[in-house]
């Protein structure tokens, strides 16, 4: 009896060693990092994030973008056939050459945006307006940004995207929604442009 | 036999465990390695993020500078001004995202078309006698005048204190070039006299009315349409740019005149400069044709400091 | 007379069974070893593969931005690799492989001993005075006329 529990004692003590020194290397060798990046975040983030960036640099570049900004209609103290309640386009996006393509991109309409616009206001502090909503965003939203310069002797277009030459922003300013930052010089303000995306 | 069997059995049961914790422990740091590997892939680029962050900035500042400086009647001052607010709009801004931007312009080239086209003595818009049309000219071009006989003073004394309008160049160290214009005879007359800074004399003399003359060809045009050659300011080798051009006893001339000059004329706007205005004679037209900006984005991750050249932007208008 | 034998077959039965046992579990893991070191061996070279990649990627960056920042101007951008791959350290070497720009980044891994190479081009010369780096957070410089590689403190 005593061969028997001296031979266990030792298979036991030998399987300890194992086990311990199994442990030991393993723990030892394991990278510690961990990526909890998901792939759908990043796929949205590159692919659509990328196209949103394009379509933006194009669009400032080419004026769709500024022409967008002073859709205004003054009048009414909102954007030209906006939601008469909201002032901003509701599920749908302006009918300027920079809004037609933002719907062409994303019709698909597992892809939704907000694109809202920040300014200093009248007070020196920062101001939001919103361009377009079709919802809330989602946790994983995708955010991309332009910065628009606009110039006392911009003038606000019309339904056909044309300049109205009476209409500078120089004289429309109090029916405007950004006021004029900089009164003496010929800039008006900066706006930045920001495009939320997200996957519903 | 039978407690050996059960032994056996447990023992078994205990190394063939082992073994496979062994193999999948193994397996596990092998995958993980190879897992880790594959989600950095697929992780975020914060370096392409950073210089399309930083370019995007770049490039909004070039198009704002340049479309200030496209804008009719602008001067360095005008430009500065416009810039350093657009600086702090969109420094409030990127402030948000982490990043600390600057721009400013460090220095331009002001091409300015004085022109004068209403007949009239050649004082500046303020009626004074003695006035510096440009300090710091680094070129000037295209410098015409017609000098009608009338106004013109018939002293002899045509010299740096006489009686006689003058215009002069001089340069930084002193050096003058100086064209004196008087009407000497009983007749109607148009008399130059040129003084190159070494102290050579030229004339030339028209018996008409008026007279043309082209300032920097050093040409003067007599009654009969014959030309007379001068040496001009610019083939003058004593008197090298930056320029200083005056005008004394502006009210002993009366004519038109025109020249284009390049670098800063009107130091703050044209609204605060005595001698000029945007109408009427002489006027000023000033237009910005190149600056220097520097642009600089910081942000944990990049240092950015560009420098670039602008020249106006296209206008629509 | 039964319990003699039984107790002697006993002992030897567990000599045995105990040898057997432990040479069985010592082959396992002799056998298995080659297999989980090479698996390390693969897991880390394509992450020093992803590592290369991303280090090119960061020095092509600085390439563009150096470009749009002129002359006169400098660009300096972290690029943030790991300090270690798997349990080891590993080394970074940049080598001008041709003309016109041509590099070629090798990461060597000391654990287990592999070595990942990533080509790539740039538009500015790479200062050739970088030498040998100790893998981590790297400083890649554009200082007006040439980029710099250099180990970030």
């Amino acid at each position: 009896m005593s061969d028997r529990a001296q031979a266990f004692t030792l298979e036991a003590f030998v399987a300890a060693v194992l086990l311990v020194s199994t442990l030991t290397f393993a723990l030892q060798a394991v990278a510690v990092d961990a990526n909890t990046a998901s792939s759908a975040e990043a796929e949205l983030r590159g692919q659509h994030g990328g196209v949103a960036e394009g379509l933006l640099d194009g669009a400032v570049e080419s004026g769709s973008l500024q022409s967008t900004l002073l859709y205004w209609d003054e009048s009414n103290e909102r954007f030209l056939d906006a939601d008469e309640e909201e002032g901003f386009y509701l599920s749908r996006s302006p009918n300027t050459t920079f809004g037609r393509s933002l719907a062409r991109l994303f019709d698909d309409q597992r892809i939704r945006y907000n694109v809202d616009l920040h300014y200093q206001g009248a007070d020196g502090e920062r101001e939001t307006r919103r361009l377009v909503e079709y919802g809330t965003p989602s946790q994983d939203a995708v955010r991309v940004t332009e910065t628009v310069t606009l110039y006392d002797d911009s003038t606000l277009v019309t339904r056909n995207e044309s300049r109205r030459a009476n209409a500078t922003l120089e004289s429309v300013e109090p029916d405007f929604y950004a006021p004029d930052a900089s009164d003496d010089t010929q800039l008006y303000n900066v706006i930045r442009v920001e495009v939320v995306l997200w996957r519903t | 036999m039978a407690d050996v069997a059960r032994g056996d059995r447990g023992q078994l049961l205990i190394v063939s465990a082992i073994g496979l914790a062994i193999l999948l422990t193994a397996l596990a740091l092998a995958l993980n390695t190879a897992a880790y590997a594959g989600t950095h892939a697929a992780a975020s680029d914060n370096g392409l993020h950073e210089q399309q962050a930083a370019i995007g900035y770049q490039a909004s500042a070039e198009r704002a500078v340049a479309d200030l400086m496209a804008i009719n009647d602008t001067t360095e001052s005008d430009l500065r001004a416009a810039v350093e607010d657009w600086d702090q709009l969109t420094g409030a801004e990127y402030a948000r995202d982490g990043a600390v931007t600057h721009v400013s312009v460090t220095d331009t080239t002001v091409e300015n078309r004085i022109v004068q086209d209403d007949t009239r003595n050649f004082t500046d818009q303020s009626g004074a006698d003695n006035w510096t049309v440009a300090t710091n000219a680094t070129a000037v071009e295209g410098f015409e005048m017609v000098l009608e006989a009338t106004a013109l003073s018939s002293s002899d004394d045509c010299t740096a204190s006489g009686a006689c309008f003058t215009l002069t160049v001089e340069d930084e160290d002193g050096d003058a070039w100086r064209l004196f214009a008087s009407n000497t005879s009983e007749n109607e007359s148009v008399e130059i006299t040129v003084e190159t800074s070494n102290g050579t004399t030229e004339t030339c003399t028209a018996e008409a009315s008026s007279a043309p003359i082209n300032v920097t060809n050093g040409v003067f045009v007599d009654e009969s349409g014959a030309e007379c050659s001068f040496t001009s300011f610019t083939e003058d080798d004593g008197v090298t740019a930056p320029y200083t051009i005056r005008y004394e006893r502006a009210t002993n001339v009366t004519g038109t005149y025109t020249l284009t000059v390049t670098g800063n004329v009107v130091e703050g706007s044209i609204e605060d400069d005595e001698r000029y205005a945007t109408t009427g004679s002489p006027r000023i037209t000033p237009q910005i044709r190149a600056a220097n900006v520097s642009i600089s984005y910081q942000s944990p991750q990049l240092t950015y400091h560009g420098r670039i050249r602008v020249v106006p932007g296209d206008d629509d208008e | 007379m039964t319990m003699n034998d039984r107790a002697v077959s006993t002992a030897v039965g567990y000599a045995l069974a105990l040898g057997i046992v432990t040479l069985l579990t010592i082959g396992l893991v002799m056998g298995f070893a080659p297999l989980v070191t090479g698996q390390q061996a693969e897991a880390t070279h394509s992450t020093l593969e992803v590592l290369g990649n991303d280090l090119a990627g960061d020095i092509e960056r600085v390439d563009h931005l150096a470009a749009a920042a002129g002359p006169n101007g400098t660009v300096v951008l972290r690029s943030e690799l790991p300090e270690r791959v798997g349990a080891s350290g590993y080394q970074i070497e940049i080598d001008e492989t041709g003309e016109n720009q041509r590099y070629e980044i090798r990461l060597r891994s000391t654990g287990p001993e592999t070595i990942a190479t990533v080509g790539f081009r740039t538009g500015i010369e790479i200062d050739d005075t970088t030498g040998t780096l100790d893998g981590g957070p790297l400083e890649i410089r554009y200082d007006g006329d040439r980029l710099v590689v250099s180990e970030d403190a």
